[in-house]
């Protein structure tokens, strides 16, 4: 296993007490999120997402291959998420199965695949011989905290932005156009997940969070790396704009007050409001930059519309 | 296939329980006196688990080792057989079984006082003999009762238990038939109080209905928890009369 | 817990005597006794609970299928898990390699359904733990776990190949299923005694150990040495193998009989 990144007495006290006076080392409020950086390369579904120094890199690919033979009329899609030692020192090369990184690969997992946010039976080109195989690779460039936040956004904004080529079928032959034959066409995407992590400190001793009744747990969004390091517990919701939870996690940890829990899911709809908007209207205007010089190629003219 | 009423308008589920009734409930304790420190048998509706805690015990390697508390180990043996369609892998490096286990380290590793056994390891084996919906929640009463049996000390009591969510009703202690019907969420809910230490709720549920899910999960929960206290001093009675016998 | 140089001694001296002591009394061809629980999993066809005096502890699963045999002939699978061991470590693997030679002496026949389509049986052995070689309890929590196995009752036409229809069966009417696995005996060889059901002392000291099978009255393959212990083992003399395999042969019946009286 490789060595976890100690933190010193010192350092842990500090910012411990500092949250107890409501004050964070990087100066946000409790309820902050960090500033989110979408930046979308040159090929569809190529996304880079920054949180503060988080950096995720995701790369949607696909190809056509045989659907599983339970499922014929649905495409696959898949989501890897290996971490390597690129993304800090306490992550290591090839073995995933420590519990954070479990815990990592299984609430993206759940939160976008299961969820049904892409449209697999979109995917089939030809019930149970062809389909689509949609693969999303995620990339951890560095950590600073909020890696399923900062993934989610990266996965969700990479799937909306990606492209498939466009097919023509003649009953068993289809025909993959290229890209520069004919415009690809987007994928089918049924809702927009968004997760919000929260993590809760103990201000009190053990007996006091179990036992008493003043809930004085501090429970702050967004954490850095050094709060995640120092927190006693955390919890992942995953919402869309319809209102709907599509997942939660809070696998252990301080056992909170149900109350302050559902507090935390209303805090968290308003950021993954704006995240979505934003996700969409950057989506839009990307598009609209690679559509720039259309008009000026395009051959159609007035007559046309006549 | 004809389609299951999972919830009939006269309010009746597919075994005939009410929205708010739990499963049959039968534990005992001390089960495997010979092979573990701790041990519990748990049947919750078809859900039938066997847990053995065994420790505080010294470590086997040195790097389990941990000077300040006690080492926690949760392993998860979901049995081939226990699903009604026998399953053709092994359960035992799933990724789902590897998150079962990391939550229900992470779930008893606050509510254990682990700082009183340092230097020490704890190992909990969980063997899943049937599973029948709500699984998590049945595995954590089970450690719950067998860590008792075990004498580790704990601040409280943690019971387990799932609620679904069909339409607008919740409803509590789902089997598995209504588990692949509807999306529902499992509570580990820390003894008589409105804390929860675990929260899974793995499909769409509306956030507004949420609040009533989880209200409902509370209350079971906590009639999960007299169950097992009934159980556990029965066991106790039985074992002051033996003594007292001698 | 292990024993001392000078327990193991002692033990070995006492069972090497003519008339050999068992450290718990235990005549040559005594069995310690068993508890056994039979069909107590409702979502499996047959099950069984096998519980040693010692705390040894089994538990046995049989599930079963309709598979088309003139595709997939193997109708008898066996997995073995035992607790703590990885499913690929040496004693999982020689063990079940063990019971799938058992099952090559069973007779299939009456798994046959029509023509064309066969019931698959999937035994799973869960040991939970052992303190003792675990193949004699494996054995016999097989045979209680067959032993109380009820199938569907099929009302399709025996003769399916002129006409083509998928076995239908009874809305519940069950048959028991008549499936006679061989039995499985392990014997401790101490200088020139033979003792059946070692317990964990007496295989430490055991110079080798003898796994013999059983079914319908004879002797059947396999019949294995087994080294019971890393430090004793060492060989005997062929007479021994015989005095093993007349034990069983006159104690087995009495066996079946105990299992079957469930």
């Amino acid at each position: 296993m490789a060595k976890d990144i100690e933190i010193s007495t010192a350092e842990a006290q500090f910012i411990v007490g500092a949250l107890k006076e409501r004050y964070r080392l990087d100066g946000r409020s409790f309820d902050e999120f960090r500033e989110v950086k979408i930046k979308f390369g040159n090929e569809y579904g190529d996304v880079m997402v920054e949180m503060g120094e988080t950096k995720v890199h995701v790369r949607i690919s696909c190809q056509v291959t045989q659907p599983y033979e339970d499922r014929p009329f649905e495409g696959l899609f898949l989501i890897s998420t290996e971490s390597t030692p690129m993304a800090g020192p306490q992550f290591e090369n090839g073995t995933n199965t420590s519990g954070d990184e479990v815990l990592i690969s299984r609430i993206i997992e759940k939160a976008i695949r299961r969820s049904g946010a892409l449209d697999v039976e979109g995917l089939c080109i030809v019930a149970g011989s062809k389909c689509w195989a949609v693969r999303a690779n995620v990339h951890f460039l560095n950590c600073d905290g909020g890696f399923i936040d900062a993934s989610c956004i990266a996965v969700i904004a990479g799937l909306m932005h990606f492209k498939k080529p466009d097919i023509t079928v003649h009953g068993e032959k289809v025909i993959v156009h290229p890209l520069d034959e004919r415009e690809p066409v987007p994928l089918g995407i049924l809702h927009i997940p968004i997760c919000v992590t929260f993590s809760f400190f103990n201000p009190q001793d053990t007996e006091e969070n179990i036992k008493g009744e003043s809930n004085q747990e501090i429970a702050i969004i967004d954490a850095t790396l050094k709060e995640e390091l120092l927190r006693d517990g955390v919890l992942t919701v995953t919402l869309n704009k319809n209102r709907e939870v599509v997942q939660v996690s809070k696998a252990g940890g301080l056992p909170m007050d149900a109350l302050q829990l559902m507090e935390c899911c209303h805090k968290a709809y308003s950021i993954i409001e704006r995240i979505t908007d934003q996700i969409i209207n950057q989506i839009k205007e990307d598009y609209k930059e690679r559509e720039k010089y259309k008009a000026l190629l395009s051959s159609e003219n007035a007559r046309d519309a006549s | 296939m004809s389609r299951l009423e999972i919830y009939s308008p006269e309010g009746l589920r597919l075994d005939g329980r009410r929205w708010n009734e739990l499963r049959k409930f039968d534990a005992s304790i001390n089960t495997h006196a010979h092979l573990s420190d701790g041990s519990s048998y748990l049947e919750q509706g078809n859900n039938k688990i066997f847990t053995l805690v065994k420790g505080p015990r010294e470590p086997s390697q040195r790097s389990q080792l941990d000077q300040s508390k006690a080492t926690l180990n949760v392993t998860v043996n979901i049995t081939r057989f226990s699903k009604f369609e026998r399953s053709k892998a092994s359960h035992k490096n799933e990724r789902r079984t590897l998150e079962i286990q990391t939550s229900l380290v992470r779930t008893f590793e606050k509510n254990l006082m682990l700082q009183n056994y340092p230097r020490t390891v704890i190992d909990i084996e969980i063997h899943v003999l049937q599973q029948d919906g709500g699984l998590v929640g049945s595995l954590i009463n089970g450690i719950t009762l067998a860590c008792i049996d075990a004498g580790i000390a704990m601040y409280d009591y943690i019971s387990g238990v799932s609620v679904g969510l069909y339409d607008t009703v919740p409803l509590l202690d789902i089997n598995s038939l209504e588990e692949n019907a509807m999306s529902c969420a499992t509570l580990g809910v820390v003894g008589k109080t409105e804390k929860l230490s675990l929260l899974l709720v793995e499909d769409k549920i509306p956030l507004d209905r949420l609040e009533n899910v989880l209200a409902i999960g509370i209350a079971g929960a906590h009639r999960i928890r007299d169950l097992m206290d009934q159980e556990l001093r029965r066991h106790a009675q039985k074992r002051i009369a033996n003594s007292s016998k001698k | 817990m292990p024993l001392s140089v000078a327990e193991k001694s002692y033990l070995y001296e006492s069972l090497a005597n003519t008339p050999s002591i068992r450290p718990d009394g235990r005549t040559p061809y005594q069995f310690r006794p068993v508890e056994v629980y039979t069909d107590f999993l409702p979502s499996s066809n047959g099950s069984s609970r096998i519980i040693a005096s010692d705390g040894s502890e089994c538990i046995v699963s049989v599930k079963c299928k309709v598979v088309d045999h003139t595709v997939d002939d193997d109708v008898f699978e066996i997995g073995i898990d035992i607790a703590n061991e990885r499913d690929d470590s040496l004693i999982v693997e020689s063990i079940t390699s063990l019971f799938n030679n058992v099952a090559q002496g069973i007779d299939k026949e009456n798994l046959r359904l029509t023509k064309r389509y066969s019931f698959k049986i999937y035994l799973d052995v869960l040991v939970l733990s052992s303190f003792s070689y675990p193949v004699s309890l494996i054995s016999f929590g097989i045979y209680t776990a067959l032993n109380s196995t009820y199938l569907p009752k099929l009302i399709s036409s025996f003769d399916d190949l002129e006409v083509e229809e998928l076995p239908t069966f009874h809305d519940y009417d069950l048959i028991k299923l008549e499936l006679k696995v061989p039995l499985v005996f392990v014997l401790a060889v101490v200088k020139d005694n033979i003792f059946v059901d070692p317990a964990s002392n007496e295989t430490e000291v055991a110079d080798n150990g003898l796994i013999v099978s059983w079914t319908n009255g004879k002797i059947v393959a396999p019949i294995r040495t087994i080294a019971l212990n890393d430090t004793f083992t060492k060989g005997f003399t062929p007479k021994l193998l015989q005095e093993g395999i007349k034990l069983i042969e006159k104690y087995a019946n009495d066996i079946v009989r105990a299992l079957e009286a469930l």
